[in-house]
């Protein structure tokens, strides 16, 4: 009971969270809130809040895993020096992520979506080794560019004089606008040319990871690109670049899952195939299917990720799957809790990501702009997702290595089983209860009936694969060791994208330097100057060393020559 | 690991004329412990007793002591010892003070302090700043490979549904019809 | 006021200790704060100041500077005259920003090279004043030469020394404009003229520093916004666009080259012209916005480098070196120190509330305004201040450190509380920027 008490406050966030999100699903009108901050001769910006539906759905959900989360790090972060510390990183990372939601202005917006670059960067940085800190940098560079994309963006409608670009209607709106806040969109949410930042960030505790690369921080660009969607949807150019890049990202995540050993990265990289699928749906113009699927992949992704930080935390910190096994004795509630996240991932009938995901899918396959290519790639990801998810749940919790042969059921703290029943209840519930409330998630779909039974069929074929594997009736993915380090190294996409443009950025900065700072202008500069001065006294010298006769008589010459060309000429 | 790197290889080249400016004795007793203070640089050895004599002084082989040269970057008769960071050293031996990758009476490079597992290592400065070059057509195969796929094959084939209506300017093709809706009043004769 | 602050100053340089200096400034800043807020308005005293709301802001940005500057040089050799030296240059300083001629102006702004280089020789050796003094001269010499030519003839020919006159005729203006704008983008350090800032800072003391990077710069801004408000300009002459080109690829090159550099007060120094470019592409736009967000930079990059400064020498006290290699693993020494140092880089990189963010907006809304590519540029250099903030704040606090020092001297209250006022300031104001 003293435990009960002292997680009140959390209780409490976590309710009211919940109640958020009822109150958002049945809010018929929107409250805008402005207040001008700073007025001059021909701009003002104001501060603004937005309480509509989706922004109090939004707030709902985070406020649930925060509250889930911050009981979670009790237990997890227990042995830390520096708790307060952490805790502190950790709220003030939940305040950016309310602001960024709730503040339609581009500009104040921009305060939330800053804050929650930095924030992260010092989250992931929270261990003291080299691997945390390269991946801090990568994180928040790559951040940091979205960001640089949002003040371009602000730039572009300073000509309009308002920034509430969520409902927006501009006089005349450059094209271009749509694809800069898209590709903002895209480095916060890790896809194609952004995404190497997502599994590197899994040097992050835990719980931070938990909160924030599952449910919030990447989900911002989601949010964004969304919310901005007349903006985005005006030029054509922007959603398809979007389409071909997130199903890219989805079968790149989904590919490199099925073959990575870290449990924490295979969690990264179904994340980041989600992700995908949420930009998905935006770029075939459904934005509020994609945010339906945002707030339930939220509630279970976190659900999936505390499960794993059980598990790693009772095992040692292992984090390999091939370290891990037979954990139903051991961990049960935390089994409990990582298989219904997947299950409901999957897309399992009647839990939350069956109303979700497949409403996506159900409505790409009526869409009439789909290429073969797309929808084959789109199943593909699909089937993967259930693949990866089987493999890593049922190897750790059914498998049976040689390292790890107790049967003792190890004790799970209360903090850590009260966040699992929290988020139970958003994983079972939330789809049916938001889908049946919420008229915008609300579709008439129609479809061929082969159609319709390979979206039911999917997620069995994965398990059905995994079986296969499993009793080793199938191929062994993992006996081709040279496929092995394409896939696992994600498609080679370092050497693509963040590997090329380290070389250049740091060959082009000593160039910069040795030529210019250390060369030319040195050399246009004081030390050209200097050395040409010190050459002139030279010469000075040498003439003023001769003899004065010598002297007298060649400047005698000199003025003769000189006279005789004026009078004789 | 990875990102840094490139910023650890950016710095490893400045090592030798930025630090030895400073004295050979403050940079080395930073790492409280680890010096010798027979260790102190002393004039070059004449002959061969005195410099089998120094070397065994630095704990080195007579073969392998060689001093600094004398043209005003060295430190006396302090060994010539080649610049391997911590970085650089194998993993896998024991040595006695594992958080160094050094053994007890091991001769100290001048910038010992710099060359340390955290800090710089002269061997980032020879690796190549670019993949080899299958890695990089298999890179650019796999990408324009699933661009192609996506992008071509159109599937034409009937849905039972009305073509989807976008907004007014979305769709720049000519040949698309959009009706526009009109709102007259009812007329008399129409009822 | 200015003559009261004026004379307050010589009463300090007089006293000659350097605490009632501390607390002579501090009760100035505070005094001047106050009768800035109040005076919007421009008054014109006696012909010879001017009072302004920028010339306020700047008063009181020199004068805060100059108390936390001594506060930071609190464990210096030799205080009377280091006392004497730091207030001279502020009171040329305040004179400097206050007066209403140009030609005094660019007096009292020369003068400031022959102190500032008496304030380096003081705590260095023999050949680090040659090298640093050299540039010092050789750069504002050269340049104070070509204005001075300048505003010659322009008093030979003007009985009234401020006014430029509209009747020159084209070339004559174009000649004005080209001479006097070299004086002061000297000073602004824009790209190409800018040599003199590292090797400056290197070898200057921390109150040097600070003063050098928080307000001496200001005062070519301050002076290309006095004189861009009263010349005429072609703005659409080759050299208007050329400068505007080199100030944008000299701000790009000059973050570029800050990832480089070994030395941590080098890095901050090209840090301030990378930010300096931003206020002259504000300058130079001709908007009240762009001119605005050079001011509100101008005042932001005055706090944070200052700042920057105070840390690196905090840093310094601890390790006895610049090098970035060599300032290892802050957070396990002292952690406070690590917060104000996150703080303040944080803030070099504009994230939000600072003053340099709200600068920032509205020099690329300029920008944007003027061309795309300026954008794109722009752009650019905001993406690398991140990187070379975030790297210095990585290198100096993460890690393990130096485990094999022989002594871990903590950084004093003293010093933190000096890097958390300049921060307080720079995130706060916006709040009470009309």
């Amino acid at each position: 009971m003293k435990l009960m008490s002292s997680n009140l406050p959390l209780l409490v966030l976590i309710c009211s969270g919940y109640l958020s999100i009822f109150t958002g699903s049945i809010l018929s009108s929107a409250y805008l809130l402005e207040v001008p901050v700073w007025d001059s001769h021909c701009l003002s910006f104001s501060f603004s809040i937005l309480a509509d539906n989706v922004s109090m759905i939004f707030v709902g959900t985070v406020l649930v895993i925060s509250g889930s989360v911050a009981t979670y790090c009790k237990w997890y972060m227990a042995s830390e020096t520096y708790y307060n510390r952490f805790m502190g990183l950790v709220w003030l990372f939940v305040l950016s992520m309310i602001f960024m939601i709730l503040v339609p202005n581009l500009v104040m917006l921009l305060i939330g979506w800053d804050g929650l670059g930095l924030t992260s960067f010092l989250l992931v940085a929270y261990y003291q080794n080299n691997k945390s800190l390269s991946a801090a940098m990568l994180t928040a560079l790559t951040n940091r560019i979205g960001d640089v994309l949002v003040l371009v963006s602000i730039s572009i409608l300073l000509n309009e004089g308002g920034w509430l670009v969520y409902s927006y209607y501009p006089v005349s709106m450059w094209s271009g606008l749509s694809v800069v806040v898209v590709l903002a969109g895209m480095t916060k949410s890790a896809q194609m040319p952004f995404c190497a930042w997502l599994p590197a960030a899994m040097a992050a505790p835990t719980p931070v990871s938990s909160l924030v690369h599952s449910s919030t921080l990447v989900t911002a660009g989601v949010y964004l690109v969304l919310r901005s969607f007349y903006v985005v949807s005006a030029n054509p150019l922007a959603t398809q670049m979007l389409m071909i890049l997130s199903l890219f990202t989805l079968v790149l995540a989904g590919s490199s899952a099925v073959f990575a050993f870290d449990l924490k990265k295979v969690i990264a990289l179904s994340t980041l195939s989600q992700l995908s699928l949420m930009m998905f749906s935006i770029s075939i113009l459904l934005p509020f299917v994609a945010f339906f699927h945002l707030v339930t992949h939220a509630v279970f992704k976190a659900l999936l990720f505390l499960g794993a930080g059980g598990v790693i935390h009772s095992n040692q910190s292992i984090q390999d799957i091939r370290g891990l096994s037979s954990l139903w004795q051991s961990l049960p509630v935390s089994m409990s809790a990582m298989s219904v996240a997947i299950v409901s991932l999957s897309g399992a009938p009647f839990m939350s990501g069956f109303y979700s995901k497949d409403l996506i899918i159900e409505l790409s396959m009526m869409d009439s702009s789909m290429t073969y290519g797309c929808y084959m790639l789109e199943l593909l990801g699909l089937i993967f997702t259930s693949f990866y998810s089987a493999r890593i749940v049922f190897s750790v919790m059914l498998g049976s290595n040689y390292i790890n042969c107790s049967t003792l059921r190890l004790f799970e703290h209360l903090n850590m089983q009260v966040p699992f029943l929290s988020l139970y209840v958003g994983a079972i519930f939330l789809g049916l209860s938001l889908g049946s409330t919420m008229e915008k998630f609300g579709y008439v779909v129609v479809l061929e009936s082969y159609e319709s039974l390979s979206i039911f069929l999917i997620p069995f074929v994965g398990l059905a694969m995994w079986w296969g594997v499993l009793t080793k009736l199938g191929f062994n993915p993992w006996s081709w060791t040279k496929m092995l380090s394409f896939f696992l190294s994600m498609w080679l996409v370092e050497s693509l994208t963040s590997h090329p443009g380290k070389t250049l950025f740091f060959k082009s900065s000593l160039m910069m330097y040795q030529t210019l700072d250390q060369g030319w202008l040195e050399l246009l500069g004081p030390q050209g100057v200097y050395a040409k001065l010190g050459q002139v006294s030279q010469l000075n010298e040498v003439v003023q060393s001769n003899y004065f006769t010598y002297q007298m008589v060649a400047w005698s010459l000199v003025t003769i020559a000189g006279l005789s060309l004026v009078v004789f000429m | 690991m990875a990102s840094f790197r490139g910023l650890r290889r950016a710095s490893s080249c400045i090592l030798s004329p930025v630090i030895r400016s400073r004295p050979l004795t403050t940079s080395l007793c930073l790492n409280g412990g680890n010096w010798n203070k027979d260790w102190a640089p002393a004039a070059l050895p004449k002959n061969e007793e005195e410099r089998a004599a120094k070397a065994k002084n630095y704990g080195m082989i007579p073969e392998d002591y060689k001093p600094m040269s004398n043209d005003g970057t060295g430190f006396g008769d302090y060994p010539d010892l080649p610049a391997i960071g911590a970085h650089s050293r194998s993993p896998w031996e024991h040595y006695d003070m594992p958080h160094l990758k050094r053994n007890y009476g091991e001769p100290m490079h001048p910038e010992f302090d710099a060359l340390s597992e955290d800090r710089l290592d002269p061997a980032f400065a020879t690796q190549p700043g670019y993949p080899p070059l299958w890695k990089q057509f298999l890179i650019l195969a796999t990408v324009f490979g699933v661009f192609t796929f996506i992008a071509t094959f159109p599937i034409y084939r009937f849905k039972p549904v009305m073509p989807k209506q976008y907004r007014h300017g979305y769709n720049t093709d000519a040949n698309v019809q959009m009706t526009h809706y009109t709102f007259e009043p009812a007329t008399e004769s129409s009822e | 006021m200015v003559k009261s602050l004026a004379i307050s100053l010589i009463a300090l340089i007089i006293m000659k200790d350097l605490n009632m200096s501390i607390i002579g400034l501090s009760l100035l800043t505070i005094t001047s704060l106050m009768t800035t807020s109040t005076a919007i308005s421009s008054v014109e005293m006696g012909g010879l100041y001017t009072t302004d709301f920028v010339m306020g802001l700047m008063v009181t940005l020199t004068l805060f500077v100059a108390a936390l500057s001594h506060l930071s040089s609190v464990k210096t050799a030799r205080k009377s005259s280091f006392n004497l030296m730091v207030v001279s240059i502020t009171l040329i300083l305040l004179m400097s920003f206050s007066v209403s001629s140009f030609f005094l102006f660019f007096f009292f702004r020369e003068s400031i090279s022959t102190s500032a280089i008496a304030n380096c020789g003081m705590s260095m050796s023999a050949s680090a004043i040659t090298s640093s003094g050299l540039y010092g001269y050789l750069y504002c010499v050269w340049f104070a030469l070509l204005s001075m030519s300048r505003k010659g003839i322009m008093c030979k020919s003007n009985k009234e020394k401020n006014k430029v006159c509209s009747k020159y005729s084209k070339e004559k203006r174009y000649k004005t404009v080209v001479t006097v704008y070299s004086g002061l983008l000297n000073k602004l350090p824009m790209y190409p003229f800018h040599l003199w800032l590292p090797k400056a800072h290197v070898e200057a003391p921390v109150a040097g520093s600070m003063l050098l990077a928080g307000v001496v710069l200001k005062l070519g801004g301050y002076g290309l916004l006095r004189f861009m408000s009263v010349m005429q300009m072609n703005l659409s002459s080759v050299f208007y666009i050329l400068l505007l080109l080199v100030n944008l690829a000299g701000g790009l090159y000059a973050g570029l080259v800050c990832v480089r550099q070994v030395d941590l007060k080098c890095l901050v120094a090209y840090s301030s012209v990378a930010h300096m470019s931003l206020v002259l592409l504000g300058v130079l736009s001709n908007t009240p916005v762009g001119v605005m967000g050079a001011v509100i930079i101008m005042i932001g990059h005055g706090l944070c480098s200052s700042g920057l400064f105070s840390y690196v020498n905090v840093a310094y006290k601890m390790s006895h070196s610049r090098l970035l290699v060599m300032n290892k693993g802050g957070l396990l020494i002292c952690p406070s120190l690590v917060l104000m140092c996150f703080l303040l880089s944080s803030s070099n990189m504009a994230a939000p509330p600072s003053l340099n963010l709200f600068g920032e907006i509205l020099v690329f809304g300029v920008g944007g305004w003027m061309s795309g590519l300026f954008l794109c540029i722009l752009g650019l250099m905001s993406f690398i201040s991140a990187c070379f903030s975030l790297y210095l704040y990585g290198s100096c606090n993460h890690g393990k450190g130096m485990m094999h020092s022989e002594s871990l001297s903590f950084s004093s209250m003293c010093d933190i509380m000096i890097l958390a006022v300049h921060w307080v300031p720079l995130n706060f104001l916006f709040m009470f920027m009309p």
